[in-house]
């Protein structure tokens, strides 16, 4: 019989294999795995704290965190199936009351939403305001040549195409950053759509839609759809290369998000921040003042209980640790990514409310 | 005549028909794994294999996470399914017929046809709400889509086995579950192991039951308990992602998985079917 | 005789199992979607708006393009597969009958995953930048009406499930036709008919319950395929006549929003879509299964 023994050749395979991989790594103490999970617009940069951090740690802490949309990233604290989340968006009030326990807001760096577009064989930067981009999102707006695009552009030659809108599928903190701004500047806007992580195409826009999951998925379709227009974090522009447009800001200059004018949006708001303890719902630094500011700025936020004690002590404070590390050494991995690093006001605060969470039962508090 | 003529057109048309309808299926398997080959052998090296994921947008890194995750999540959903599984089919086939039997047997067919993202839905609702995402938590939802597989197959095999066997194992006075698990699962065995690999072949392969369960992770693991990635999963991420060293991952990633199903169903079907 | 015993125990058990696990199948679906049926009840099946942010849920679009895609993936498959299953059982000699049916079977075993990835890259553009010119002529019908700018459709979605559901009911439909009496065809070919006479007079009608089970099975399938379809359906939650414009189906909506659902009321009409997903899918499937079954009995 020739199939004698191939189930437990199989099976000796199967298991051996999964050993070799296990062993692959130096042995030492303990390993802590921390699972983190929520919004895609800083999953660069926190995936690069987590291989830098390994280092540091001396492969001892691990760091694995998924971009599933800053929705899901909220969802999965609520439910407590991941250590820590991280989403653009403060909680809502009403998230806040069905989370098991209170929920510490750190923010970890300074984004910026771009306007991404494809537009074959035209050379130059797409300018564009708010009223536009709300224009064309609503569908007011459906071809390139459009006379208020005209206006805005006069000496980019657009072409008579009809523009492909490119938005997020799944709920997302970029989107709210994005509808923020833009009920902020567009009465239509916020009166029709308003802020939120998710927002439904209009009827006009019907056949031009479509719909990406994260923002690599937003990314992809704007790349490989000739005359689509779309919106992402920063870091995504820059690593995939694509152009993204001047924005007009409220002292209605065009401005490119860069470390400098993220900052200066941020720099501009700092006075508002809340306190650690208090909820963050409602603050955001889109359109904030300032000559140079750009318009859809946002800090970017972890989640986590203050109260830790429902996890082993060890991964409590290594969590913490690893919490204390981004917002101080991690730091200057923000900028190489097209992130901003935190003002040092804001790490203050941070640091602050790290100094409140409750690692073990038996601390005393 | 003319009807003759007339007919013997028809049959041409009938005949063109078939073959045009054989090379619609043909021709775009050619391309799958044509392009497969073709995409995936051009990510695939040393490095490839072994080592980790780079952060998103760095060039370089491997897929070695997805692979082993694949071998867990495989080695835990058959150490789940392949007892349930057998045991089942025994019941249902070495015993006497009644309505529970029936009942089994109806349920388990019917399992047969569950969509595998609702399969993860149940996982999660059941699982992950209270334990967290794990590769537990994924092998328990492909095992929902791997056991009528098994039960199906082995059952069809142990009654393969003639009557007679059993009975001459009664008569030399052994106990039935005896002549069960030593003589009739030994004979029923190539059709046993046949059903287990088309499970595997089948759950390799498989991605929406992992989205919530076993979630991915760009780590090796070290305990079941912990989120684990696979094959499918890292496809389905690569592919819509943007950067195109990541989509040149997924190809490779997706040769492997194609060969790793490939070949089981080979095995199949030139080792164990007779 | 204990030891018999015990074995019994041990092999009910796990019997048992299976029904728990059925039961608690359906327990765990129906339970978590209480308050979206409490809500909406059955209007919840036919609403057209599907808006978490305003707590607005209705399942129709994802019903819409589930069955839409499905049944005209369908329709086109059972024409393919009885093409392949005449040319396999009635023209292919032997050797050549096995190699092409172990090659269509190999097309059952690709993950679907990496079809939805072959679909992006290659299925995708080509009917953005080819097919629906060529479809152009027909667009008079509201089916072909509009454009895909992207060819991320309803009609992408519709070749990609055509592809995969063909190798299952042109294997069901080829054993159907192979069942049929040799003497039957036998008879007829001596009257002087011809292969389609004897195709369509003799065997088709022999095995056309056979048949009916392998098309209900196929359709099972396609009604629950996830990954390929999510990954080139274009994901949006429209009731559009036209094929080439995006589309949504209820197992798509439940991959992507599972995760990420934060209202109760999001969450709980995910997991309603997936119980209506589960129920459909199990029926057609079991269906099937009588079918064929019956058909075996009758024809034994």
């Amino acid at each position: 019989m020739s199939h004698r023994g191939v189930l437990p050749i199989l099976f000796l395979v199967l298991f051996s294999s999964a050993c070799i991989g296990e062993n692959g790594e130096k042995k030492g103490e303990e390993r802590i795995v921390i699972n983190g999970a929520g919004a895609s617009f800083p999953y660069p940069l926190i995936a690069k704290w987590a291989e830098e951090y390994k280092k540091v740690s001396q492969g001892r802490v691990i760091v694995n965190y998924q971009s599933i949309g800053s929705g899901g990233g909220i969802r999965q604290m609520i439910e407590r199936s991941i250590d820590f989340g991280a989403s653009d968006v403060p909680m809502s009030p009403e998230e806040y009351t069905k989370a098991k326990g209170t929920v510490l807001h750190i923010p970890e760096a300074i984004g910026a939403v771009v306007i991404i577009y494809n537009l074959p064989g035209i050379k130059g930067r797409l300018k564009l305001d708010g009223e536009a981009i709300s224009k064309i999102y609503l569908g007011e707006i459906d071809r390139w040549d459009d006379p208020l695009l005209k206006k805005l552009n006069p000496e980019i030659d657009l072409p008579s195409e009809r523009i492909v809108v490119v938005k997020r599928a799944d709920s997302s903190g970029t989107t709210f950053i994005f509808t923020d701004y833009l009920s902020s500047v567009s009465e239509r806007w916020s009166k029709e759509i308003g802020r939120g992580k998710n927002f439904p195409f209009t009827k006009e826009i019907g056949d031009r839609g479509v719909q990406a999951k994260g923002n690599e998925g937003v990314t992809a379709a704007v790349k490989q759809n000739p005359y689509s227009i779309g919106y992402v974090e920063l870091t995504y522009a820059i690593q995939n290369k694509l152009v993204h447009a001047l924005l007009m800001n409220r002292e209605e200059n065009f401005v490119e998000a860069n470390l400098e004018t993220i900052s200066s949006a941020a720099l501009n708001s700092i006075e508002e921040l809340p306190e650690w303890n208090e909820s963050w719902y409602g603050f955001s630094i889109v359109n904030a003042p300032g000559e140079r500011s750009y318009p859809m700025s946002s800090f970017t936020y972890i989640l986590l209980y203050q109260d830790l004690s429902y996890m082993p002590e060890e991964k409590a404070k290594a969590l913490v640790d690893f919490l204390e590390w981004v917002l101080t050494e991690g730091q200057k991995y923000c900028e190489p990514l097209g992130y901003v690093p935190l003002p040092e006001e804001v790490v203050k605060r941070n640091l602050e409310a790290i100094s409140k969470v409750r690692v073990s039962e038996d601390e005393g508090r | 005549m003319e009807m003759a003529k007339t007919k013997l057109i028809k049959d041409k048309i009938f005949t063109i028909y078939c073959f045009i309808s054989l090379s619609f299926a043909i021709l775009p398997l050619i391309h799958i794994v044509g392009t497969t080959l073709v995409r995936g052998i051009k990510a695939v090296s040393l490095e490839f294999f072994i080592s980790l994921p780079k952060p998103p947008g760095e060039v370089g890194g491997g897929i070695a996470n997805a692979i082993e995750g694949s071998i867990i999540l495989a080695a835990l959903t058959m150490s789940f399914s392949i007892p349930v599984g057998i045991l089942t089919a025994i019941y249902l086939s070495e015993y006497q017929d009644n309505w529970f039997r029936n009942l089994v047997r109806l349920l388990s067919d019917t399992f047969a046809g569950t969509p595998s993202i609702v399969a993860g839905v149940f996982a999660y609702s059941l699982i992950v709400r209270k334990f967290g995402f794990s590769a537990i938590a994924g092998a328990f939802a492909l095992s929902i889509l791997a056991i009528p597989t098994i039960v199906r197959s082995s059952e069809e095999a142990l009654k393969l086995v003639p009557i007679d066997v059993r009975e001459a194992g009664l008569s030399l006075g052994a106990e039935k579950w005896k002549v069960i698990t030593k003589i009739v699962i030994r004979a029923a065995r190539p059709g046993i192991i046949t059903g287990i690999l088309l499970a595997l072949a089948r759950i390799m392969g498989e991605t929406a039951p992992l989205l919530f369960t076993a979630f991915g992770n760009p780590e090796f693991v070290r305990s079941p308990f912990e989120p684990v990635s696979a094959l499918p999963l890292v496809i389905y991420v690569y592919a819509t992602s943007p950067y195109p060293d990541w989509h040149q991952k997924a190809w490779g990633a997706a040769l492997i998985l194609m060969l790793m199903v490939l070949a089981i169903n080979l095995a199949v079907k030139y080792k164990l079917r007779r | 005789m204990r030891g018999d015993k015990l074995f019994l125990f041990l092999v009910s058990f796990f019997a048992l199992l299976i029904v728990l696990l059925f039961v608690l199948f359906f327990h765990q679906l129906l339970c978590n979607s209480i308050p979206t049926w409490k809500r909406f009840g059955l209007s919840f099946v036919f609403g057209k708006s599907w808006n978490p942010l305003r707590n607005d849920f209705g399942a129709l679009p994802f019903l819409y393009g589930t069955i839409l895609t499905s049944t005209l993936s369908l329709l086109i498959s059972v024409v393919l597969s009885l093409g392949i299953a005449v040319f396999l059982s009635e023209m292919a000699p032997p050797r050549l009958r096995d190699v092409l049916s172990s090659l269509i079977e190999l097309i059952a075993a690709i993950p679907s995953v990496i079809i939805g990835l072959w679909g992006i890259f290659y299925v995708a553009p080509f009917v953005r930048d080819h097919l629906q010119y060529w479809l152009e002529p027909l667009s008079f019908i509201p089916l072909f009406s509009g454009r895909s700018l992207t060819g991320l459709s309803m009609l992408t979605a519709i070749i990609i499930l055509t592809f995969m559901i063909t190798p299952i009911i042109s294997s069901i439909m080829k054993e159907s036709l192979m069942m049929v009496p040799e003497d039957l065809k036998e008879a007829l070919y001596s009257l002087g008919a011809r292969r389609y006479e004897v195709m369509m007079k003799v065997c088709i009608p022999y095995a056309k319950i056979g048949i009916l089970g392998g098309v209900i099975l196929g359709y099972g399938r396609a009604v629950g395929e996830t990954m390929a379809v999510t990954m080139v359906i274009g994901n949006s939650p429209v009731i559009s006549a036209s094929l080439l414009s995006p589309g949504y189906t209820m197992a798509a909506v439940i991959a992507n929003e599972f995760t990420e659902a934060t209202g109760d009321l999001h969450l709980s009409s995910l997991i309603a879509v997936a119980f209506i997903l589960l129920v459909v899918s199990l029926s057609m499937n079991l269906i099937g299964r009588v079918v064929i079954w019956k058909w075996q009995k009758q024809s034994l």
